[in-house]
């Protein structure tokens, strides 16, 4: 019984651990670029500043696929639900995908941001290809969240 | 609602009168100068192209302004400075005012006297921080009654030492006191400064002495005997006289202030003036006429045909160009203002090619709808058109900031009508409201909950999926057939769409949800397409085996529309990830709001904050996924994109916005009895 809870957290930290992971990777990267453009010209902080949070949403779609974890066990106020040892590892399972996808996609979607810092910095009108090029590496851990939410939706307690 | 009209064109123009074609064309931003070269172009009495007045000085004084104003800057009362840069407040002048200014200012004048100005102020400056230093060095032993140097029988020397070795070094002056004598002056930084009085055989023998104690002499060089303080008075003196003269100068500079408003309105006329002489370089001259090249829009020709016959008389001509091999036409989209907003999706990804549709106005509903499906809230909606309605009416923004603050109005509408049908309001759980009218109420408009059926939602992106693409196939059919490309047209367009169709009719059937009694004749065709889809996409290759391989592996595209297809189901993701992380912030604000005395406010705070944290992160999400099913699933249906942008001569104004008058000068517009001139010339 006690294991069933305890792999279900493992998963909801995984989630916002590794997701988080990648998004720190990726935003670090991309800051460092950031700042490179912005010690030459200022005025452009706001545009290397949208570019630097892009790959920020990895860490909050762990989060998100954290809470729901931990909503589905009842950890989130409410009764405390008991969970069999089984679904506790299908919710530890359930939360790989965004975790998996989160680290992974943020670091390289952080590297993308990075180059692209040289969009803004050399053709600022450009700067919205730059976001695009970048979200296009978001598209796995949406991907990846997506998995997570509806298994997390389709195992019943 | 389409690709603008541009056309190649000469325009011959008298050799005196250029700068005033070359104005108006610039007025009407009506033409884009391609260089011209002699090769091009054979002109008898070809003649050497000057400019014709001071005009390739403008660059010099348009750099001055720019000097004027960045020093008056500095200047200007505290309430004009403030406020935020995006913040545009044009100045709005005409024709006249600036023709008035350039006769009555005299700029020239103001910026040498500015430049005057800076240099006394500098000067002055350097001045002052040189008595600053000076003061600085000597204040340390201002209490001396006599001036450090050499007298008849002794020195007085000035120096410091730190603070613990003063016992030390007082116990050891005080036996050689026959030697020395040493007067403590004061402490500062932890060091004792202070003067010493030597024989004056016994100099070396102090500084061996007194280096042992860390002694750091300071070589004060007076001229004439003065003691530090009267030294220190005519420093503060000169200091006093320095700073009086900044004020003056100071004073004076505040007088040009008055001209800071001038010298905007100059500068945007000399930059206009700048960007015409640059544009000479690109043009060829007779000994009478100029020739110039160029791109114009259809619907300006008219205007300038009229503002031509104005200024010119009948001496001029606007022919046909040639176009080059492979020359590409520049473009320009233009969008009804309503759909206008929508050019800041198209924007990101480039113009079309000046051969391909527009996509704004066929994006436009999609993009919508995909926008709302991604936020899915009602309430941050309504607070999204709020915020983009009220960035709108503060800033006036203008060009592509406007274009966005508008989209992001028409998102929020998007956003509240799809958040409502889908039970989205703040995160809040409808069941459980306090009010259970309102409970009642919103129950009503929601048709679907994303949260305990998320397939359903699921399949809807994917059917929004499907049909944008097969759209985007149809867009490619009737455009290549627009352009009599008939082979392209039904075999790379229709037939792919037709395959599409009827697939997703089988589904359906399958379903037992549409045609259901017809399943085997949809089966049936669609072996005819696939057939047929084998027997023509290798078409261009040579050998029968060739073309039917390539056909076979054609088939593989249906991989690629099926993963299109399911990438849409982004919209599913970001959409609930809106919802649940609302319900978040709200179960934290739950989670303070019982924290004693106060608890309320923490929750306000977390409300308002985490609100607007989701709000933002979310609407950047759901633009740029939106703008990227657009770009990546949607347009290579129909389009390449990369068309040359349209880049014509243009008031690109930084300060003024140019109100053109009925009477002005040169600028009139609608003069009706000139257009039947010219349809007779016609």
């Amino acid at each position: 019984m006690e294991l069933g809870l305890a792999l279900a957290i493992l998963g909801a930290a995984l989630a916002v651990g590794l997701a988080g992971m990648g998004s720190a990777l990726g935003v670090g990267i991309a800051g460092q670029s950031a700042s490179g453009v912005v010690s030459e010209d200022p005025e452009k902080f706001g545009k290397v500043l949208l570019l630097e949070a892009l790959p920020g949403t990895q860490g909050i779609y762990g989060f998100l696929a954290a809470i729901m974890v931990l909503q589905k066990v009842g950890l989130l106020g409410g009764e405390l639900v008991q969970i069999s040892s089984s679904i506790g590892w299908q919710l530890l399972f359930a939360a790989l995908p965004i975790a998996l996808t989160g680290l992974l996609s943020g670091m390289y979607q952080g590297k993308v941001c990075a180059a692209g810092m040289g969009i803004v910095a050399k053709k600022p009108a450009e700067s919205g290809k730059a976001i695009i090029l970048a979200a296009m590496v978001e598209t796995y851990a949406v991907l990846g969240l997506l998995a997570t939410i509806l298994l997390i939706n389709g195992i019943q307690i | 609602m389409a690709v603008r009209s541009i056309n190649k064109k000469y325009l011959v123009v008298p050799k005196d009168k250029y700068q005033i074609a070359l104005e108006i064309l610039q007025s009407y931003a009506a033409i884009q100068l391609e260089p011209l070269s002699d090769d091009e172009l054979e002109l008898e009495g070809r003649d050497d192209f000057k400019p014709l007045d001071d005009n390739d000085k403008s660059e010099y004084w348009l750099s001055n302004i720019k000097f004027a104003l960045n020093f008056l800057k500095d200047y200007l009362p505290k309430t004009k400075k403030a406020g935020f840069s995006f913040k545009k407040e044009n100045i709005v002048v005409t024709e006249n005012d600036i023709e008035r200014i350039l006769a009555e200012f005299p700029f020239k004048q103001v910026v040498k006297d500015l430049e005057n100005q800076e240099k006394a102020y500098n000067e002055n400056k350097n001045v002052l921080s040189v008595l600053r230093r000076e003061e600085k060095l000597i204040a340390n032993w201002k209490d001396l009654a006599i001036h450090p140097g050499s007298y008849s029988e002794f020195e007085v020397v000035v120096g410091s030492l730190p603070v613990q070795k003063m016992t030390e070094f007082e116990h050891k002056i005080k036996m050689e006191s026959h030697f020395f004598d040493f007067i403590s002056l004061q402490e500062q930084d932890r060091r004792i400064f202070g003067a010493a009085v030597i024989l004056g055989t016994e100099v070396e023998k102090f500084e061996q002495l007194a280096h042992l104690y860390d002694w750091q002499g300071e070589k004060l060089d007076f001229k004439d005997r003065k003691t530090i303080k009267d030294l220190l008075f005519e420093i503060d003196t000169k200091k006093r006289e320095a700073k009086r003269k900044l004020k003056e100068i100071e004073g004076e500079i505040q007088k040009n202030i008055v001209y800071y408003k001038n010298f905007q309105i100059l500068h945007d006329y000399y930059t206009w003036r700048t960007e015409r002489y640059n544009e000479t370089k690109k043009m060829l001259a007779t000994q009478s006429s100029v020739v110039l090249q160029g791109w114009v829009p259809e619907d300006l020709l008219t205007r300038i045909k009229q503002q031509f016959k104005k200024a010119m008389g009948d001496e001029w001509a606007i022919l046909p160009a040639p176009l080059k091999d492979n020359e590409e036409v520049p473009v320009e989209i233009q969008n009804h203002p309503g759909v206008l907003p929508f050019e800041a999706v198209t924007d990101i990804y480039g113009n079309p090619k000046s051969d391909e549709p527009d996509p704004t106005i066929l994006l436009a509903p999609f993009f919508i709808v995909y926008f709302g499906l991604c936020l899915t809230d009602a309430g941050y909606g309504v607070i999204l058109s709020l915020l983009a309605g009220l960035g709108i009416y503060l800033f006036r923004p203008t060009g592509g900031m406007k274009k966005l603050l508008w989209l992001m109005v028409y998102g929020g509408a998007a956003t509240f009508i799809l958040g409502a049908l889908f039970g989205g309001w703040f995160g809040l759980n409808l069941e459980t409201l306090p009010w259970p009218w309102l409970s009642e109420l919103l129950l009503r408009l929601r048709v679907l909950n994303p949260n305990t059926d998320p397939i359903t939602v699921l399949i809807l992106t994917l059917i929004l999926g499907i049909v944008q693409i097969v759209i985007g196939l149809l867009i490619g059919f009737y455009w290549k057939i627009k352009q009599k490309k008939y082979t392209e047209a039904f075999l790379d367009s229709g037939l792919w769409a037709l395959s599409l169709i009827l697939i997703s009719l089988f589904v359906l059937s399958l379903q037992g949800i549409f045609l259901a009694d017809f399943k085997q004749w949809i089966i049936y065709s669609i072996y005819g397409c696939l057939l047929a889809l084998v027997l023509t996409q290798g078409r261009h290759y040579k050998g029968i085996v060739a073309k039917l391989g390539v056909g076979v592996i054609s088939l593989y595209n249906f991989v690629g529309y099926f993963s299109d297809v399911l990438s849409f189901s982004r919209l599913l993701a970001l959409g609930l990830a809106t919802g649940i992380i609302a319900m978040v912030v709200n179960l934290i604000a739950g989670l303070v709001w019982n924290v004693a005395y106060v608890g309320w406010l923490l929750g306000i705070i977390i409300l308002v904050g985490g609100h607007l944290f989701n709000l933002a992160i979310n609407v950047l999400g759901a633009y740029i996924h939106s703008g990227r099913l657009q770009f990546v699933e949607f347009f290579p249906k129909f389009m390449e994109g990369g068309g040359r942008k349209f880049k014509p001569i243009k008031q690109e104004s930084t300060y003024i916005k140019v109100k053109k008058e009925k009477d002005g000068p040169l600028l009139l517009d609608d003069d009706l009895s000139l257009n039947k001139d010219l349809e007779e010339d016609k």
